[in-house]
């Protein structure tokens, strides 16, 4: 190992060495380079206080003419050289001109009355106030940083360093409600692939100062920013930390989507199931802000990741919190079920068709056997081509364009299903069981969720068709065993069911009214309100 | 954690080929079962007989079109076989058939005469020790053949399995007759000390009424569930008819309604050669109190019975709103109608020395030591034994109508 | 290896429980072993005082010792050698009770449902199973334990209740008529069982409150016994004292005899249910006892390896105990069990208690 470090040592000697000389000559890059090296020699690049070298730097670096725009210009009176940096692609043009008409103007100097000369750079940040954002950057990564998303950046030759003034005008898909997680009563906002748009949707919501909202650069290319959220005081230290720890730990090259964190970020692989949140939703962040947890987002993604993630609440909708609570909870029963069955039922069917006859009525026994006469496959071929036939179409359904997809599911499942049983290859039973599975996996909230039960339906009707319903009950057990073995962030991924912790119930397969859930169910304080609060024309007596 | 995924690969892989493999120990399709619904067993020569209805499942439903509602005829098969165990005869019927015998669904079983007077143990050991049979079976005795039996087509059923099943629903809701009884009760009943089994009795009607009957578009039924066997240990020694059932019904507190007609008091004014006159009463809310006299030595018992009556008919008229006395009349009238049963049941069991009614359990359960003398003897005591009957009924009231409706 | 974490004192009293009650439902020792009786349901009583005085012994002794495991405060009472030897006859409680307990459920599998089905094939994948979770330590064994102690008592209490209106009442008479000795007898073997209990010195130490789970340990082997009250009234009251005692699972063959209606009937599978959880708990909470003290007597600081070799010898074990059913019946019969378990927790635990006093007193003398 030793030699290896010393071959790595010297090496790293070497680059620094050639590109402190590439940088003596003012040549940064080299053809040859590949993109390391290139982000390395650019990373370690210092605006210079001389105009043309910054802009031969930047020129060099940057390259290419479509859509990078250089206007060079003299400072008003004074004929100082300066230029500004932007590009076309994400800046607003009205922004960009009135930033040069203010720079260009007649009144601009640095002479104050008395014959007093005003340091240049005090100058220029006093012409500027009106600009929304506006900062001091010394390096060309940070320089960069605000170019590359809309910024424009202003060099004045003779001052070491830059300005960067936000001119972004580039366009986004409006707010809209999120197609994967509707809702029938509640807002209707959805995440869009604007991340400060996004913050903004959380910020309405939770105004409290205490919010905070810390970022970070993630993807040596994609430069993409991620912000972290969470209530200071609320949220676990431990969690905060460890949440920023893991994801500083991440070097990658791109990051397009949060469905690339969350990869680095788990606990886990070796598991089907998600063990972080991702949501479209606005007021699904908060409310898990406010018990506590911890929001992950990127730029250009409209999902938003949840940590710390337990089952529990990848099987809650926000609607349970806004309709009723009686009708919460039966809707919640059912959706628990739901997904047991879109787990477990082809493989039960299986079982009880194979194993155990004399669970069924006998009438319903002699109808599967005799619809099934003369049927060339056994039950478990049956299924598992019926299931991937299901996945096959749901996948197609997916890829299509809108307008075709749902024709490809009508055909698919209307007319293939019905010909399949007339023809007599696939009993109608199985058609229906494989049917019902499809509609109970669809009734997941959370869509990462319902993929973990769309594998494990597989390997269910396999241990069905081996052990009939005591396989089910061995691939329970090992589910089980996996599920209370697993952790998110720390937080055993079965709570509060496993371990047990009977308050926290109230807010699981059931839901309670809000005035009856005193603690949240994590966070660093767990009293959530007043016990002694009660619904009725006398709750202002205690 | 290589390790562990190669092992967790390395499992799959065998699960996935144990599963297409055809041999797969115990999964079964069930369109390779043959169902039987129902069983008899007879004597032969060899030793047992068991007669199979096997459900056709060609005959409910044909290739994919659909269930045929017309095709309700013959579709069930019933067939038979001879062995020296119950067991080996049932599964002796295996070279007849195609598919392999499944008997999960077997509702109801049923013992031929013949059988039942050599004993039901060997079946009822079978009942309870085969895994796939259920101990939810219905047992019957057979009064008749038991080829022509399960060969019956009912009415109304697809197959007579079935419908004797279905009927036992009705027996247990709707009528006083005698209860059918899970096989694990009957097991229960022989190993309990004064307590002999009485088995629901199948009559199969006359077999020159069934030929005649199926040409015709009303066939009569062929066959009747009423009546019971009396057993003394696991052997049949004689038969109760319908109203000795009741009795039973009513000592041993299994009544749910009971539809009695009563004959009613001629009056004075009437003609010497009046027709007599009736009045059904349907019993309910029976209850009975049933206990050994602490001083009886064992052979004296007290029955006290307390039910509710309705009218439900009245072939005469009266007026039971004005006339108080009338009603205790007829409550003592249909008292002693009940009592009447009581003693008919009593004297048979008692003629056939079967302690049907479990009067020695009684003692067993509630005077331990008194059992204990008369534990011995009681074969001697028990066709002596006397009930002191204490019945009641109350006609609460009369249906939607008080009195007969006025002929002009 | 992440720390091993630990167990509550309510995660500490349910595993006890599932782990006694499985074993007292899978067969019902009151109700089989000593003949006919109608109340046999009063030796429920007695087992609960003879498995709370057992469990008494073993939990005081070791929480004498709240951070060690047995394996290591034998060797500090004993010295190196006797304290393993000793040691070693916990490992032989938790393999060979292991071992009878899949068999056991091994045999109903492939008596009532999978006839054709390998015994071994059942068995291994048991042990599979349970060993997976003894792999992922303390902690998860807790908490499945939370997860399958609501199911596991609801099924059961849905199975009894199902059942009432079944019950012919005289059939539980008479009561007490034929003395106390055939209850007495009765009680041995349900007694007996909290062999089970012999886990909890090796349990100790990773409970958060080691002081407390003695207490824990005696409530649920009591309350376990509790449920076989019901349990054996109803399987009983439904089935005859005869037919009961006769059978070799009787509270399956109450499952077979009950019927809820018409088209809801032969539930036994579900039955078997409760059973296989139950016993996925015992097991790999034995699995995880019997490596974690092979493993300290061995001086290996991580258990985990362990696991595997161990689940091999699990799975010939239950094959070898015994080599038909009846042999195994046998063993439970109360003139077997009775004089093997009192030698396997009198013998340890009173050189055990011995040398603690001895201790004890030098101590005071000094």
């Amino acid at each position: 190992m030793r030699w290896l470090r010393n071959i790595r040592a010297r090496f790293q000697r070497l680059q620094d060495k050639t590109s402190a000389e590439e940088r003596n000559h003012s040549n940064i890059l080299k053809q040859s380079m590949t993109i390391s090296e290139r982000t390395q020699a650019t990373n370690a690049l210092h605006l210079s206080s001389d105009l043309s070298v910054n802009l031969t730097n930047i020129k060099e670096i940057v390259g290419g003419d479509f859509d990078i725009g250089f206007r060079e210009f003299l400072l008003s009176r004074n004929r100082i050289q300066a230029a500004i940096v932007y590009l076309d692609s994400l800046v607003d043009g009205i922004a960009v001109d009135r930033i040069l008409e203010n720079l260009t103007a007649d009144t601009f100097t640095v002479e104050r009355e008395g014959g007093e000369i005003e340091p240049l750079d005090t100058a220029i940040q006093s012409i500027l106030v009106p600009e929304k954002e506006l900062s001091r950057v010394e390096s060309f990564q940070d320089f960069w940083e605000g170019v590359s998303i809309g910024k424009t950046g202003l060099l004045v030759d003779g001052i070491q360093g830059a300005w960067v003034m936000d001119t972004m005008g580039w366009h986004f898909r409006s707010i809209e409600e999120s197609s994967s997680e509707p809702v029938i009563r509640g807002p209707r906002d959805g995440f869009i692939e604007n991340m400060i748009v996004n913050v903004s949707l959380v910020r309405r919501r939770i105004r409290s100062p205490h919010l905070r909202a810390t970022s970070f650069t993630i993807g040596a290319l994609t430069q993409t920013n991620v912000v972290v959220m969470y209530i200071q005081g609320l949220a676990k230290d431990e969690l905060i930390q460890e949440v920023e720890n893991r994801l500083r730990r991440i070097d990658i090259d791109g990051v397009l989507g949060t469905g690339y964190l969350e990869e680095y970020i788990e606990d886990t692989i070796l598991t089907l199931f998600p063990l972080v949140i991702n949501t479209q939703r606005p007021d699904r962040v908060a409310s898990d802000l406010l018990e506590g947890r911890i929001a992950i987002f990127a730029e250009n993604s409209p999902e938003v990741l949840i940590v710390p993630a337990t089952l529990n609440a990848m099987l809650q909708a926000p609607d349970d919190y806004y309709e009723r609570a009686a009708f919460g909870s039966f809707i919640r029963f059912i959706r628990s079920a739901a997904y047991i069955a879109s787990i477990i039922l082809p493989g039960t069917y299986i079982a009880i068709v194979n194993f155990h006859i004399e669970l069924l009525p006998t009438a319903l026994l002699l109808r599967i056997s005799s619809s099934r006469q003369d049927l060339p496959f056994p039950v478990v071929f049956e299924i598992l081509v019926m299931e991937f036939l299901f996945e096959i179409l749901r996948e197609a359904g997916v890829r299509l364009p809108r307008a075709i997809g749902s024709a490809v599911s009508i055909v698919g499942a209307l007319i293939l299903g019905d010909a399949a049983v007339n023809a007599g290859l696939v009993s109608p039973a199985v058609v229906i069981i494989v049917a019902l599975t499809a509609i109970s996996s669809f009734s997941a909230p959370a869509y990462s969720a319902a993929i973990a039960a769309r594998l494990l339906r597989f390997i269910f009707a396999i241990l069905g068709a081996i052990f009939g319903l005591f396989g089910i009950q061995f691939g329970v057990l090992l589910v089980l065993t996996h599920l209370a073995g697993s952790r998110s962030f720390g937080e055993p991924f079965l709570s509060p069911w496993a371990p047990l912790v009977v308050d926290e119930l109230k807010d699981s397969a059931v839901r309670v009214p809000w005035w009856a859930m005193i603690l949240r169910p994590g966070g660093r304080e767990r009293k959530r309100q007043n016990i002694k609060q009660r619904t009725g024309p006398q709750s202002d007596e205690n | 954690m290589c390790e562990c995924k190669r092992m967790l690969c390395g499992l799959t892989l065998c699960l996935v080929l144990v599963t297409f493999t055809t041999g797969c120990w115990n999964r079964r399709e069930p369109e390779n079962l043959a169902h039987a619904l129902g069983i008899g067993f007879d004597i032969c020569d060899q030793g047992y007989k068991a007669y199979l209805q096997l459900s056709d499942s060609l005959g409910e439903e044909t290739g994919g079109n659909g269930p045929q509602q017309d095709n309700f005829t013959s579709s069930f098969w019933a067939l038979s076989a001879t062995g020296r165990t119950p067991y080996e005869a049932i599964f002796n019927t295996a070279p007849f058939l195609t598919k392999e015998l499944s008997v999960a669904h077997v509702g109801i079983v049923v013992i031929s005469e013949e059988l039942a007077k050599k004993g039901i143990s060997p079946v009822l050991d079978t009942l309870e020790r085969e895994r796939t049979l259920r101990t939810t079976t219905r047992l019957f005795i057979l009064e008749g053949d038991m080829e022509k039996m399960t060969q019956a087509q009912i009415p109304l059923e697809s197959v007579s399995s079935i419908g004797i099943s279905r009927a036992i629903g009705t027996i247990e809701r709707e009528r006083s007759i005698l209860p059918v009884k899970y096989a694990t009760t009957i097991i229960d009943c022989l190993a309990q000390p004064g307590k002999e089994p009485l088995i629901p009795k199948i009559t199969l009607i006359d077999e020159s009424d069934i030929e005649e009957s199926s040409e015709e578009p009303n066939p009569k039924p062929p066959l009747k569930i009423s009546g019971g066997a009396v057993f003394k240990g696991d052997r049949l020694v004689g038969w109760m008819d319908e109203r000795e059932t009741r009795g039973w019904t009513f000592l041993t507190n299994m009544t749910r309604r009971a539809v009695m007609s009563v004959k009613l008091p001629k009056s004075p004014e009437d003609p010497e050669d009046a027709e007599e006159e009736y009045l059904t009463v349907v019993i309910s809310q029976v209850e009975t109190e049933l206990k050994a006299k602490k001083d009886g030595n064992g052979s004296e018992f007290a029955l006290k019975i307390f039910a509710d009556g309705r009218i439900e008919d009245k072939t005469a008229p009266g007026d039971f709103l004005r006339d108080r006395d009338k009603v205790a009349s007829m409550n003592r009238r249909t008292a002693a109608a009940i009592q009447n049963d009581i003693t008919k049941a009593l004297k048979k069991a008692q003629s056939l020395n079967a302690d049907v009614f479990g009067l020695g359990w009684l003692l067993y359960r509630t005077q331990y030591k008194q059992w204990q003398q008369v534990e011995d003897r009681w074969d001697e005591i028990f066709p002596n034994v006397a009930v002191d009957m204490d019945v009641r009924v109350d006609i609460r009231r009369s249906g939607l109508v008080n009195r007969v409706g006025a002929v002009k | 290896m992440i720390g091993e974490g630990q167990i509550g004192g309510r995660q500490l009293l349910l595993i006890l429980f599932i782990m006694r009650a499985t074993i007292g439902i899978a067969f019902l020792p009151i109700v089989t072993v000593a003949g006919p009786m109608e109340d046999a349901w009063l030796a429920g009583f007695g087992a609960a005082i003879g498995s709370a005085l057992i469990a008494l012994v073993v939990g005081s002794l070791s929480s004498k010792f709240p951070t060690q495991t047995v394996v290591e405060f034998a060797q500090e009472l004993l010295g190196t050698v006797f304290g393993k030897i000793v040691s070693l006859i916990f490992l032989w409680v938790f393999l060979f009770v292991a071992a009878v307990d899949v068999r056991m459920y091994g045999e109903v599998l492939v008596t009532a449902f999978l006839p054709e089905t390998p015994l071994f094939f059942v068995i291994a994948v048991m042990v599979v199973v349970s060993s997976y979770a003894a792999y992922q330590g303390i902690e998860v064994m807790g908490r499945t334990a939370d997860f399958i102690f609501p199911v596991f008592v609801l099924m059961i209490l849905t199975t009894t209740v199902a059942a009432v209106p079944s019950i012919n009442w005289g059939r539980l008479q008479p009561i007490a008529a034929k003395g106390i000795r055939p209850i007495l007898r009765a009680s041995i073997t349900p007694t007996f069982i909290a062999l089970q209990v012999m886990t909890l010195p090796v349990l100790l130490p990773r409970v958060s409150k080691p002081e407390k789970a003695t207490a824990y340990a005696v409530w649920a082997v009591v309350l376990a016994s509790f449920l076989l009250i019901p349990t054996s009234i109803v399987t009983i009251g439904v089935l005859g004292a005869d037919l009961a005692s006769r059978s070799v699972f009787p509270f399956f063959n109450l499952a077979r005899a009950v019927r809820i209606s018409e088209f809801l009937e032969r539930l036994e599978a579900l039955v078997v249910f409760p059973w296989g959880l139950g016993l996925f708990v015992a097991v790999s909470i034995y699995l995880y006892c019997g490596a974690k003290s092979l493993a300290q007597v061995l001086n290996i600081k991580d258990y985990r390896p362990l696991i595997p070799p161990m689940a091999v010898v699990w799975v010939a074990m239950s094959i070898q105990v015994s080599a038909d059913m009846f042999e195994l019946g046998r063993f439970f019969l109360p003139e077997v069990l009775g004089p093997f378990a009192l030698t396997l927790i009198a013998v340890p635990h009173g050189l055990l208690w011995l040398a603690y006093g001895v201790r004890k007193l030098k101590k005071k003398g000094n």
